[in-house]
């Protein structure tokens, strides 16, 4: 396969040629309530050539590998195609040659874990989650793992061979009462060991208690609030607000809104520290190369403040002039690769908890993310549950919390940054486009946002 | 290609597989397979960026070995390993509490593939998609237009151990465009999608909507928080009827999980509320003969006269609820289990036209596109988000856009005691309900201090 690959992308008529193979096998498990809704597995086999000619990119993805000779030739006609009715220029950021073969260090290989074992070890959380009682009235767990290997070949004479993992999961809890209902979850994720889905039991529990919560706790009045989020809500926040806004390729063609992320630019308070990796390990956002076959590292976004890079594929580097950063990714197969995060993530501060809470007189304590959108310079997203903040003290439950702003006055209102980092995992992944769900990951200790706009109950 | 891509053959043999099924000590298979061709032609920045071709056949199989029932699907060509799979994971799999579809004739007259479309020449799309970005990014100095011009061309089939063996083809053409500006502070992205089963596509309408969207937004205006008058269009009124459709899905209904699940019959709703599910509709975007279980299809109302009349059901949960398959079981993608989801789902419209609906706002708001609003609790009916594109109203009259501002309603309610009309206009939004403009009244509106 090695030397084919090689042969098909050398001495074509373009500017440049890639060609990429994948084989996947997937496994996926979910309960709905009392039952097992589906277990399953599916391979996913198939490649795709991408070809560039003076700019314009020629894309062709299959299932069959036959005939991958004619399919880089329609690739390169296509690219052809496209440079005849819109003259440019190629201008991708050089990247170095490659030859490597990537396996998963691997800690609990979910490959030697029988169907079986998997089942019965979501079965236990299920059934957890459904004894709890009322009013927890049912129960909602979701796995899957994904064990690839992509072959990647270049018309530069890079080669790689490279395993990846991606694994996750989602325990929901589900309370209702007299027609009202509510729901949280607890996730998990990995990309080197089963072992993350093992001891969620305590996990489990807490999800089941602050779910039954909810039903009790009121509506939170509409308003603008003092903010605290936790870690997981404030990554959720910097991946939807700030992270999409560094994505090359929203920016590279995009002359005002380099005038808006120009380089240097203060967007925030000097503590603040927002970077995105590829190599933390363990985490799903974890990378070696990325899908042009770019080593990847660790990009910092914001440092002291002041915006320092973004995330690109070696288009968008080139045409800015600026590094590749290794941020090239596609979901699978069937998609060209498109600047996307990794792990993206607030570097940890000096900040105790209770240091944060001090002074607010009355405020919001957000926590765990429901999901989250980002529009421009718009974002929302909505918590798991939050809590109310008086006089300094945490007081009482409240549901229904929806965060929306604008995200430039936002991350100036980060005005305190927590010392206790940590990065969360879940089931899902990120959209963008047609491609979803991309395996990332979100760190960020607890953050402190002078003022925040919560919809809710209107006053 | 060597052929025609809406020919290809699939390289996975139904009969094969049965076969193979039977060997394994299977009682019953069912094998879904699809193939589909893609071609987009993408402008992106006011230029055209890349052409594309994607071409996918997958094989799905669901098997019932000792009372359990197994799933697996495979791209890899003529794979036949895939039963293994499927044999190996009903092992421990749930309950068959099903019976794949037994023979059954299917229409043959409904229409969903086109020989214009299906030979649509990359020409006229790229034509097509350029204009509409010349048009867009002629607007103001600064505008970023994109577009996406993509046929489809697809056939999938279903075969059962139980005899069923039936198939279909059809055509998809699918536009976006968008129209990007970036300020300090302030950025606007107005953008509009249509999809079309032929080349049927109003191109000029598509742009208009982008323009008009464009030039709404183009001046920013205060709105206090309160209570409003407002406006959905098709694309935010998806959020108002997605927890509907999420109370009406069998499966929620099985499970216990839906708020109505013991009120057919009861009025829910206001006289004008109607959602009709319709996989006849001619042309429609969903419309099929049979659904991915491969079970014939029908025309249905779900609610009528608000009065709620009936859930929609795939084979699973039919059996549970000891009655027939709706036909509507449906794969979200071919990697899925199919599940209960409607087809054409249809929001009955009404008599006025929308202007007709603005004119008659004294002060409110009208809403093109929620943000988040997707993230709340569809039983609970309760729909919040960020307004992403909504302009105020005051005096019938758009006076500009509205920003930073959250919008909730709790939709149930709404939709009983708070409906005031429904637009005579219909579009399909994002390829999956069929709506009028909704005009609620008493939406709660909240903004900054």
């Amino acid at each position: 396969m090695e030397s084919h690959l090689k042969s098909l992308v050398k001495g074509q008529p373009a500017d440049y040629v890639e060609i990429r193979v994948e084989e996947s096998q997937v496994t996926q498990i979910a309960f709905r309530g009392p039952v097992l809704d589906s277990i399953g597995e599916s391979v996913l086999y198939g490649g795709n050539v991408r070809a560039l000619v003076k700019g314009g990119w020629g894309f062709v993805s299959f299932n069959s590998l036959d005939d991958l000779k004619e399919k880089v030739a329609l690739a390169v006609k296509q690219a052809r195609l496209v440079s005849e009715r819109q003259a440019g220029e190629s201008t991708l950021a050089p990247a170095p040659v490659v030859q490597d073969r990537v396996t998963v260090d691997l800690g609990e290989d979910p490959r030697r874990v029988p169907l079986a074992k998997k089942k019965e070890l979501l079965e236990g959380y299920n059934r957890q989650v459904l004894r709890f009682g009322p009013p927890i009235a049912t129960s909602s767990v979701r796995y899957f793992d994904k064990f690839s290997r992509l072959r990647f070949a270049n018309s530069e004479g890079t080669y790689i061979d490279q395993e990846r993992l991606d694994l996750g999961g989602h325990i929901v809890a589900v309370a209702s009462r007299a027609g009202q209902t509510q729901m949280l979850a607890t996730g998990f994720g990995s990309s080197n060991t089963f072992g993350v889905a093992r001891g969620l039991e305590e996990k489990v529990a807490d999800t089941c208690g602050r779910a039954a919560a909810l039903l009790d706790a009121p509506v939170v009045d509409a308003g603008e609030y003092p903010v605290i989020l936790d870690p997981l809500l404030a990554g959720v926040f910097i991946h939807e607000a700030f992270g999409h806004l560094s994505e090359g390729d929203n920016v590279y063609e995009n002359p005002n809104l380099q005038k808006v992320m120009t380089l240097g630019r203060q967007f925030g308070v000097e503590k603040l520290n927002v970077f995105d990796s590829g190599t933390i390990p363990g985490v799903r956002g974890y990378l070696k190369y990325d899908e042009e076959g770019v080593p990847t590292g660790k990009t910092y976004l914001i440092r002291e403040g002041k915006l320092v890079g973004r995330l690109h594929s070696r288009e968008t580097a080139g045409k800015m002039g600026e590094t590749p950063t290794g941020n090239a990714r596609a979901v699978d197969y069937r998609f060209p690769p498109i600047c996307r995060m990794r792990t993206t993530c607030i570097e940890t501060g000096e900040a105790k908890f209770d240091d944060l809470l001090e002074g607010i007189k009355l405020g919001v304590y957000c926590r765990e993310a429901y999901g989250g959108e980002t529009s421009g310079e718009m974002f929302t997203f909505t918590a798991g549950d939050a809590v109310m903040i008086r006089d300094g003290k945490l007081a009482e439950v409240v549901r229904n919390v929806t965060l929306t702003g604008n995200v430039f006055t936002t991350l100036k209102n980060i005005d305190m940054i927590g010392n206790d980092f940590c990065t969360r995992d879940g089931a899902g992944g990120c959209g963008k486009g047609r491609q979803a769900p991309l395996a990332t990951s979100q760190g960020s200790p607890h953050i402190r946002i002078s003022k925040a706009v919560i919809g809710g109950k209107a006053r | 290609m060597k052929s025609p891509a809406g020919k290809v053959q699939s390289t996975f043999d139904p009969e094969v597989l049965l076969e193979k099924a039977s060997k394994l000590n299977c009682s019953q298979a069912e094998v879904y397979q699809t193939v589909a061709a893609s071609t987009p032609v993408n402008y992106d920045n006011n230029r055209l960026k890349s052409m594309e071709t994607a071409q996918t056949a997958v094989v799905a199989v669901r098997v019932i070995k000792d009372g359990r029932l197994g799933f697996a699907t495979s791209t890899r060509p003529g794979d036949t390993e895939v039963v293994d799979m499927a044999a190996r994971a009903a092992e421990f799999g749930p309950d068959a509490d099903l019976d794949f579809a037994p023979g059954s004739p299917v229409r043959d007259d409904l229409e969903g593939y086109d020989e214009g479309a299906a030979s649509w020449p990359q020409e006229e799309m790229l034509a097509a998609g350029g204009e509409m970005v010349e048009t867009l990014a002629a607007m103001e100095d600064g505008v970023l237009a994109s577009a996406t011009v993509e046929k489809v061309i697809g056939s999938y089939r279903v075969t059962t151990s139980g005899g069923q063996d039936v198939s279909n083809r059809a055509t998809g053409a699918v536009v976006f465009g968008g129209a990007e500006l970036v300020e300090p502070d302030n950025m606007i992205h107005a953008f509009g999608f249509r999809a079309s089963r032929r080349l049927d596509i109003d191109f000029r309408g598509l742009t208009d909507h982008i323009v008009w969207l464009y030039r709404n937004a183009r001046r920013n205006v205060p709105m206090r928080g309160g209570s409003y008058q407002v406006i959905f269009s098709p694309m935010a009124g998806m959020d108002l009827i997605s927890p509907m459709a999420a109370c009406l899905d069998g499966k929620a209904v099985v499970k216990g999980e839906s708020p109505w699940k013991d009120r057919v019959g009861d009025k829910l709703f206001s006289d004008e509320v109607a959602l009709i599910d319709d996989p006849t509709l001619p042309w429609g975007i969903r419309t099929t003969p049979f659904d991915d279980e491969g079970v014939p299809t029908q025309k249905r109302a779900l609610i009528e006269n608000g009065v709620l009349k009936d859930f929609y059901l795939d084979l699973r949960t039919a059996k549970a609820l000891g009655r027939a398959s709706t036909g509507n079981g449906f794969r979200p993608n071919p990697q899925a289990m199919p599940a209960p989801r409607t087809s054409n789902l249809t929001l009955v419209p009404g008599a006025a036209p929308l202007s007709d609906l603005i004119a008659g706002i004294k002060e409110g708001l009208y809403v093109e596109r929620l943000m988040g609003a997707w993230a709340g609790n569809p039983y609970a009916g309760q729909v919040s988000g960020n307004i992403h594109i909504g302009f105020r109203i005051e005096n019938g009259e758009m006076t500009g856009r509205v920003k930073d501002c959250m919008l909730s309603v709790s939709v149930f309610d709404a939709f009983r005691d708070h409906l005031l009309a429904l637009s005579r206009e219909v579009e399909v939004s994002m390829a999956m309900y069929r709506l009028p403009y909704i005009l609620l009244d008493k939406v709660s509106v909240s903004t900054k201090a």
